[in-house]
């Protein structure tokens, strides 16, 4: 499992040292601390404008709800999950929704939040593992294979919900059936073969 | 969990890791893949403050398909003088995957493609596709360009009018 690294801030893309963005010039650039060379396009983001929070004393008589976390501040909206009314501070909203900042932290946690969720189980790989080790040891088949199908079926719903083609998974899970039945066949073969071999020594 | 109309640009693995880039509408998203585990990690065009270009030979790569290559041609070269010299054509052949990655590694090298970010950063890296990691550079620091160029109207709009120059003070009394 990768464990993401703090990031403080720009840094050289060889070696990963602190950068001083006023430094760098669009065109070629050497790090100070690895000297290593590179070529750079520099932009200036504009910086966002500082939106004042309303004051309920501000608001007027008809926008006079206050914020449930800041009294003072004027409510803007309410809580999608608990119905608090929020002020613009409070107010987590990712395009998903407004939340009250417990509830959007409790919402995330539980993968609620489909653009918030930044890590995630490879249902689709770990199903192709188990069909490729079927198909290597047909032996073991019938145990890796049904494992291998409930996953796919898992990796199904996963990418539906993520609106992404199932098409491959769907295809992986025929070939995990087929290759189910084949090992199935092979293990009755051998069995029928070894009672045949055994009438036969008889 | 993934955004819609993304698009992968790239995609690369390191020994122990899978790495698959895409281009979101609002910036470069890199999925690693380890055991089965994918963590996703976010650039947005809005936050990039540098895109970088540079070219690396990563040594441990050269190293290790190196020294792949050179015992296999090793072992090779000893049977070659025996009576076993068709065997030596089968260690011949298990090098050549080595021999063939460390030169096209030595004289190719791995291209990356950095956007900076103030909060975050990803690197979109390229094995041989040189042609394509120029285009890739020019069109996200041109989209990028766009980006803060838009915002910077939107934001212009946004901010609340100046507020009305003091009027000019009377003149003081005569001294």
């Amino acid at each position: 499992m990768t464990i993401p690294g703090i990031y403080t801030g720009p840094q050289c893309p060889r070696c990963s040292a602190p950068l001083q963005t006023e430094a760098v010039r669009s065109g070629r650039n050497y790090c100070l601390a690895c000297s290593g060379e590179f070529e750079a396009t520099t932009f200036h983001p504009p910086e966002r404008p500082v939106r004042p929070v309303t004051e309920v004393i501000a608001s007027g008589p008809e926008g006079a709800s206050s914020c449930a976390n800041h009294a003072r501040n004027a409510a803007v909206t309410s809580c999608q999950r608990c119905g608090l009314l929020i002020c613009s501070l409070c107010d987590m909203n990712i395009g998903e929704g407004s939340f009250c900042p417990p509830c959007f932290e409790r919402v995330r946690s539980e993968g609620g939040l489909r653009t918030a969720v930044t890590r995630y189980r490879d249902y689709a790989g770990m199903s192709r593992i188990c069909f490729l080790f079927g198909l290597l040891c047909f032996w073991v088949s019938p145990l890796v294979v049904p494992l291998g199908l409930y996953l796919g079926t898992k990796a199904v719903r996963q990418r539906r919900d993520e609106g992404r083609s199932v098409t491959g998974v769907i295809l992986f899970n025929i070939f995990g059936v087929l290759e189910l039945a084949g090992g199935l066949f092979m293990i009755g073969l051998i069995v029928w073969n070894m009672i045949q071999t055994a009438k036969g020594v008889r | 969990m993934t955004t819609p109309n993304r698009t992968r640009i790239a995609r690369w693995s390191t020994a122990i890791e899978r790495h698959i880039a895409y281009r979101i509408p609002e910036g470069v998203e890199v999925e690693t893949s380890q055991n089965y585990e994918v963590v996703r990690r976010r650039v947005f065009f809005d936050d990039v403050v540098m895109i970088t270009l540079h070219r690396e030979h990563t040594p441990l790569y050269l190293v290790l398909t190196g020294l792949f290559a050179l015992i296999f041609i090793m072992i090779g070269f000893g049977l070659l003088f025996t009576e076993l010299k068709v065997a030596s054509i089968y260690f011949f052949a298990i090098a050549s995957p080595g021999v063939i990655a460390f030169v096209l590694r030595l004289l190719f090298g791995m291209d990356v493609i950095t956007l900076i970010g103030g909060r975050s950063k990803a690197s979109i890296r390229f094995g041989l596709r040189k042609g394509r990691v120029r285009e890739l550079y020019g069109s996200l620091c041109a989209e990028v360009a766009e980006n803060h160029r838009r915002l910077a109207r939107e934001y212009a709009q946004e901010a609340p009018p100046l507020e009305a120059p003091l009027p000019d003070l009377p003149p003081g009394p005569p001294a």
